[in-house]
Parts: structure tokens; sequence; C-alpha cells
């Protein structure tokens, strides 16, 4: 009998058998266990703060007066926990904002949680955070500094945090909306944009203009978002807003994520168009602020859209024309646990020329490097930071990349972007379990879910956890933190 | 064992197995008493960002009409807390693109179940070009956070039976346990 060339009968049953035994194997060894070590590359562990074991999202760390604080957005609870112990309380809270003074990342220090709605997983909590001091906004207290933040997906709220350890709140958006998501706030100007799901609207999260230089009494401008998605249109609904970020007055523009996973827009926008162009959802009026669209593969979707504007290309710089040219980063965010959908990635795309956008190279994480589709939840790009500060802007990014950590990526070359440092947190005791249904059944595993990371101007990096890890506080070193010092 | 040859056994089987398992859903349908108007045919459409579904069949005979279904869950697509409530939503997790680029509804939406699912029901018309309009059952399909939607092509229409054929065979065993298979991963 002539050998199967790959795997004959009772013999190919056997090897396959051990061959898939043996992946199983490897897969299993792969999965973190506590007490396991940090895994990491030309990066280090600063200070740890457990967030109280609630599932984080957005953090922003403000430099304010002469401390850090950092301000941590929640999602909602779990239905085995919906609402963590406060220990600082005694009493058990729907999942909110953390606010942990890191002025000394070594040793956090946990002030205050402030409660959010109630609900689990993205039903709940309040996610999303912003700050601004009132000394930078055109009417604001300059003595006081104002946090924004969504409330679950009901709302949108401003309090006063002049004392983070004694938050004021000063304002509620009237009504309720579908939906909120990562909103944006210019601190120079006041001027808000926020993701809002206005009942009416095609979608659940569009995006509510709003004039917030007096923090005690915003006043909306407008509502906007993509043609067809307006109250009263018929036909295909393009695929839903995730969130902005603006580059001020100056520059004129924002820059508007559509999609998380899929059907990936990014909009560009004329930032005094959209503020003072006619205000009526009409297709007219919504397509009036824009200057240039990319549409992404459906595979992909559009999360973070991070602007690098005026970035030197070393190799382009003895060309007349383009030396110099104008990026975006748009990041997607993974949803499926186990590699269950689309892989999604850092895109980097060069809007040089607004109208004619074009994505000119990718940043990922090899699966191999740690077996990473096997060893539990989300494997896959979710956010980076948005900091602006100059020492790691147009220099290095970091990406949360769910279970392999956080990615520090040299992207002084946009064209060519590589990685110089990571760091994959141990998971503890509080770690949750991520499931996908296998032959109907849950299969759940535990592991390290890096959700969001922020930056501060001195440099300390701050991931924190979707699976309720909490927040690593890190630095970069080796050759990583050689560039930062440049 | 090469790695390369150790993936292509391990990817033959997977194929192997999923191959079963759709033959298998194929037939569970065909085996039960209360829908055996119903086969799996071959998914028609180019892949797009949900992936492929399943597709099914009902002859004239059976059903009152030529039925094509198409099914798919579009996992964490739903909204958690109200899921299909109202039209727009339809239209939002809705499979009608897959039919043609442009649609208008003939009718209000309505609501429906079809066992652990709630949802809505709309009739549209779909656009496509060269092409005389087609009339499209759209069924959304709400379970905990994930849609399934059915998309019903019926020749000649006759909605009102489409929809109580669709629904008939969506409240089926088979595709419930497939629901139940499929979706509410975390």
């Amino acid at each position: 009998m002539r050998r199967n060339r790959f795997c004959p009968t009772v013999q190919a049953v056997a090897i396959c058998s051990t061959a898939i035994l043996g992946a199983v194997a490897q897969s299993a060894a792969a999965e973190q266990t506590i007490g396991a070590p940090p895994e990491a590359m030309n990066m280090q562990l600063v200070g740890y703060n457990d967030l109280q074991g609630r599932s984080a999202y957005q953090p922003t760390i403000h430099h304010q007066g002469d401390r850090y604080i950092a301000y941590i957005g929640h999602h909602g609870g779990t239905p085995e926990v919906p609402k963590p112990l406060n220990p600082l309380t005694g009493e058990p809270e729907f999942n909110g904002t953390s606010i942990v003074d890191v002025t000394d990342p070594a040793h956090p220090q946990y002030l205050v949680h402030i409660p959010g709605t109630p609900g689990n997983y993205e039903e709940g909590g309040a996610q999303m955070t912003r700050v601004c001091d009132g000394s930078a906004l055109p009417k604001g207290d300059p003595n006081k500094t104002y946090l924004l933040r969504v409330f679950g997906g009901k709302s949108h709220q401003i309090f006063d945090v002049t004392d983070p350890a004694k938050p004021v709140l000063i304002w509620q958006r009237d009504g309720e909306l579908n939906d909120t998501h990562k909103s944006f706030w210019e601190c120079d100007s006041g001027i808000a944009y926020l993701v809002s799901g206005v009942p009416g609207w095609r979608v659940n999260r569009m995006t509510e203009v709003y004039d917030m230089s007096d923090p005690a009494h915003p006043v909306k401008i407008r509502d906007f978002g993509l043609p067809g998605q307006q109250p009263g249109a018929s036909g295909p609904i393009p695929e839903q807003l995730h969130g902005m970020i603006s580059l001020g007055g100056a520059a004129n523009r924002i820059y508007f994520g559509y999609g998380t996973n899929k059907n990936g827009i990014m909009q560009i926008v004329d930032r005094d168009k959209l503020i003072h162009g006619p205000k009526e959802p009409t297709p007219e009026n919504l397509l009036y602020p824009e200057v240039g669209r990319l549409v992404m593969t459906p595979f992909n979707g559009a999360h973070t859209t991070f602007p690098m504007p005026k970035m030197p290309i070393a190799e382009f710089a003895k060309d007349t024309v383009g030396a110099e040219r104008d990026i975006v980063m748009i990041v997607d965010e993974q949803i499926r646990n186990q590699c269950e959908e689309p892989r999604q990635m850092a895109w980097f795309v060069d809007v040089t020329i607004e109208a004619h956008p074009m994505v000119v190279s990718n940043f990922q994480v090899p699966e191999a490097s740690g077996d990473f589709c096997s060893r539990g939840g989300r494997f896959g790009t979710h956010a980076s930071n948005e900091s602006m500060a100059p020492v790691f802007y147009k220099k290095i990014v970091l990406l949360s990349y769910f279970n392999a950590g956080v990615r520090a990526v040299d992207v002084r070359d946009p064209y060519h972007p590589k990685e110089i440092g990571y760091f994959i947190p141990a998971i503890t005791a509080a770690t949750d379990k991520r499931c996908i249904k296998v032959n109907g059944q849950d299969s759940c595993k535990v592991a390290i879910q890096t959700n969001n990371v922020e930056t501060d101007d001195r440099g300390y990096i701050y991931i924190v956890d979707r699976a309720n890890t909490g927040m690593h506080m890190l630095e970069l070193t080796g050759k990583a933190r050689a560039i930062i010092s440049q | 064992m090469s790695f390369a040859r150790t993936k292509l056994c391990v990817g033959l089987a997977a194929a192997a197995l999923a191959f079963c398992g759709a033959a298998t859903l194929a037939q569970e349908a065909n085996s039960e008493p209360q829908t055996p108007s119903w086969s799996q045919e071959q998914w028609p459409f180019p892949i797009d960002q949900w992936g492929t579904g399943q597709a099914f069949h009902c002859p004239a005979e059976r059903c009152g009409g030529e039925l094509h279904l198409y099914l798919r869950a579009k996992l964490g697509f739903c909204r958690c807390a109200t899921g299909v409530s109202d039209d727009d939503e339809i239209e939002r997790v809705g499979d009608l693109e897959l039919i043609g680029p442009d649609y208008k509804p003939l009718t209000p939406g309505h609501p429906v179940n079809a066992g652990v699912m709630t949802g809505r029901a709309r009739l549209f018309a779909v656009v496509r070009p060269l092409q005389p309009r087609l009339p499209i059952l759209s069924i959304a399909l709400a379970h905990k956070c994930d849609a399934i939607v059915a998309t019903v092509q019926a020749e000649p229409l006759q909605d009102s039976v489409a929809e109580v054929e669709a629904l008939d065979f969506l409240r089926s065993a088979t595709i419930q346990d497939w629901v139940e298979a499929q979706s509410g991963s975390q």
C-alpha cells in the first residue's frame, strides 16, 4: 500500500492526535499562572494599584498642580460581582471612575471611587475620562480642575476635581442617551466632542459638539455623523462612531474613527466648518466639514485615530517635495476572544494629501511569539496612548494589546514601525476569566487583558486591565529608553 | 513531523469537524418532523466582515413558494440592554446588503420571537443594479448581546407565508441549539 503523503489512516489518526495533543499541551503551557513573573523587554514595572478589582477602560493622567493624578474609567461589573466593594467606604459600588494619586508611581495612592451606572460589562460603569484645568479653559475658574466623564451609556457628567479626593458633580447632560463612548475635550478652547446616542439618530454612537469653555454651563452646538446616520434617513447605515481626536484650533483638524473591529472609516474633518457650519443634520450639511475619508477593509475598525502631523521621514530627506508627512495611526479593537475574528492591528496612514489618505504600513505582534490565540481572552490591538507630550510624541507609541500586554513601537519612521519593548503583566487572583464556546459549552481561560494605555510628561506608562487586574505603572529601559532621551 | 505538516493535519481535522458539523446541522434540520422542509445549501455570497453564514432552502411544494433563508450570528453586535427594539436596529444589524447595495422598507417592522430570541421583522425592497427590485424579508433577533440575522428571499413573494415558515424554522430545536452554541460567550 502506498503510504499517504500526509496522514495515512490509523497511523495518521495517531500521529495527528499526538500532534493535536502536543499543540494543546503547548498552548496550555502558554497560559498564564498566578505567581509567574511578568514577561518584558525593555520595559519594567515601577508601581501597581489593583483599582479595587474593577474592569478598566480609559486612563487619563493629569499633571495637576504639583501632583500627578490618574483618572480611570471603568466598565460595569460582572454577573458574579456586579458591585465590587470599595474598601475606602466599606460599601459595594457600581463601577465608575477611580481617582489615583500617581505623583510617586512606585507608591500610588487610591483617593476615591465615583460610582457609575448599574449594568455589567459595557452596559454599566463610566468608561471615559477627560480632564482640563480651569486655567486653560476660556471661561473656567482658574483655580479649579474639571473631569468630564460618561455616566454609563445614559449621559455625560462634569465634576469639579480640584480636590481629587473630593469630586463634586457640577453638570449632567439632560435627557437619556442610547449610548456613550470615548469623547474628546479641547482644554484650550473648551470645545468638546461627545460620543452620544441621541434618540432619533440611526446609530447609538454619533457626535454631539458642545462648548464646554464654562464647565458649569455647557452649551450644545450641533449633532454630527456620517450621512445616512441622521434621523429620517433610509438605506444602509454607515458604521457607528467610536471616538475622535482633535488637533485644536490652530491645526483645524479632527480625526474621527468609525467602527471598532469592522467597517472602519477614518474621517478627516475641518474643525472650523464643523463648529461654525450649517447645523441641521442634512446629508449636505454633514458632508460639509469633511476634508477626506479613508474607507478601510471591512475586516477592521477604526477605534483610535492618533494624529502625528509633520513627521520628517529620514528616507525622504533629500526629496524636494514630501520630505515631511502627516501621519494618522489607526488602531483597531479586537473584540472576540481567542482569535475568533479577523486580526485587529495598528495602521499607519499618510494623510499629507488629505483628500487621498493611504495606509503605508502596519504594526502587529506575531501570534507565534506567545501562542497568543490559545492563551485566553482577546489577542490584538485595542488602543494607543493619546498624550502628545514631547517625551513620547512622534517617537514611540504605546499600544494596548490585550493578552499580549502593552507594546512599545518606534514610529520615527512611520513607513517602517518596529517594536522596541513590551510588558505583559502577571495575572492575579482578581483576574477574571474569558470564555469562548466549544461545542456549545463555555471554555474559559484566565489571561491578562491590557485594555488601555496612557503616558505622562515624565515618561511613565500606565496600563489598565479589562479583566480586573488593575493598573501597572511602567518605564522604558535599555535602548527603548534611549529613544525618549534624545 | 514538520510543523507545516502538523498544521495541515490539524487543519484537515478541523475542516472535517466543521464539515461534519455543517452536514449534521442540515441532516438534523431534515430529520425533525416539525421542519422537514428545509435543507442546507451552499452560502452563495462573497466573504465579508462577518465571514460566511448558513444558507437554507425550502421548496415551493413544502413552503408555498421557493424560500431561501440566509442565517448569520453577529456576535457582540447587538445592544445588550434593549436588543432589536426598533426598525433602525433591523437595518443596522441586518444583512440586506448581501442582496443589493441599497434598499427601502415596504412595510413597518413588527415584533417577532423565535424561542430564546426576540426581535423584529420587516419587508424591504432591495435595489440591484440593472435588475428589478427584489422584496426581501429581514428578521433581526437578539440573544443576550448577539444578533441573529435571517434574510429571507421568497419566489414568488408571499411575505406572510414566508415569515411564518421562516420563523417556524428558526424556532426548530436545531436552530435554537445552534444559536445557543454560537452566542453568549463573553
